[in-house]
């Protein structure tokens, strides 16, 4: 229950919508994440096994986001930084246009912030299946080559058994994303 | 000789009622870019007079216009304010264009930026004279 309220809160959005009365406990239809094929950097296949035995953050963006998506993954970095080692947790980035972002343009990006980050893109199909995994939903705006996307800013947070733990919200204060970063890492 | 003088006093008691805007941008800053041809700039503008609107910028290495990012309903949205609108810069007050709210949106990148590159900005004003600004290029993971 406390799950499925937090999910609401963080704009994560429950798929599939249950058509008919919903089950009797509310964290059997949340469930998020699940397994996935993407492609990583220069071009290779990524299998979501191999994250697993760490725990991870995954944040759906886009390399055209100029404020937000950086702005996310320089304080996902920050504060895997401050819990002292980057094996406390992984940082996934997917992005949601993959019209345009390619392998090499989210590895390029995910090389930005000096701190080790997983980039992943790949076929629209693909994206699609791993956004409705995990609750995320994006909507191109604009036409021509300018176009934006909106899309959920929720970082998703999964434990080492790739069991769906918390999200981080942009709104939440440093320190309380921090507390649930301590938790899944082990270190409270 | 009497028609000047009191041109000059109408004037002088004018801009005692409504004093203008004194701006000064400082602070400006932009993260590295990759592949993508966009950049977000943020700066502070201090106002030490009378209420003032950011319209817009101006920058030689691509087509900058102001943005705002909202969140909405756990979705980021970032539009360019409205054509005619500014952001409001109140009257000794501050502006603070910052990660995650208004920015200036820069696009058409001729080249990535950089860290420990520099470029100038130009802010324009509803009333304030258009104000230049150099932007530090921070690396990507700067917050």
């Amino acid at each position: 229950m406390l799950v499925a309220a937090a999910a609401i809160a963080a704009g994560i959005f429950l798929w599939p919508r249950p058509a008919s009365p919903p089950p009797q406990t509310a964290t059997a239809q949340v469930n998020f994440g699940g397994p996935f094929t993407l492609v990583a950097a220069p071009g290779q296949p990524f299998a979501s096994n191999k994250l697993a035995g760490r725990p991870y953050a995954i944040f759906f963006g886009f390399t055209h986001c100029p404020d937000v998506c950086p702005t996310t993954l320089a304080r996902l970095v920050k504060l895997r930084r401050l819990l002292g080692s980057d094996d406390a947790f992984q940082i996934v980035f997917v992005t949601v246009d993959p019209e345009r972002d390619g392998p090499r343009e989210v590895g390029s990006y995910t090389q930005l912030f000096g701190s080790k980050i997983i980039g992943l893109t790949g076929s629209t199909a693909q994206i699609a299946k791993v956004k409705k995994d995990y609750g995320i939903f994006s909507e191109k705006v604009g036409t021509g080559d300018a176009y934006t996307v909106d899309h959920t800013a929720t970082v998703l947070l999964f434990d080492k058994d790739q069991k769906f733990q918390s999200t981080i919200s942009p709104e939440e204060s440093d320190d309380t994303a921090l507390a649930k970063l301590k938790r899944l890492a082990g270190q409270s | 000789m009497l028609k000047p003088l009191a041109l000059t006093l109408a004037l002088a008691l004018a801009s005692c009622s409504a004093p203008g805007p004194k701006i000064s941008a400082h602070d400006a800053w932009a993260r590295a870019t990759g592949t993508a041809d966009r950049a977000a700039a943020y700066v502070v503008i201090d106002n030490k007079g009378g209420a003032d609107q950011l319209t817009g910028a101006r920058t030689s290495i691509g087509e900058a216009m102001i943005h705002e990012s909202s969140m909405d309903g756990g979705v980021m949205r970032m539009r360019p304010i409205a054509a005619g609108e500014g952001l409001s810069v109140p009257s000794n007050g501050r502006l603070t264009l910052a990660p995650g709210g208004t920015h200036v949106m820069i696009m058409g990148l001729k080249k990535p930026l950089q860290a420990g590159d520099h470029f100038d900005l130009v802010l324009l004003f509803a009333k304030a004279r258009p104000q230049h600004v150099q932007v530090a290029v921070k690396p990507a993971g700067a917050m």
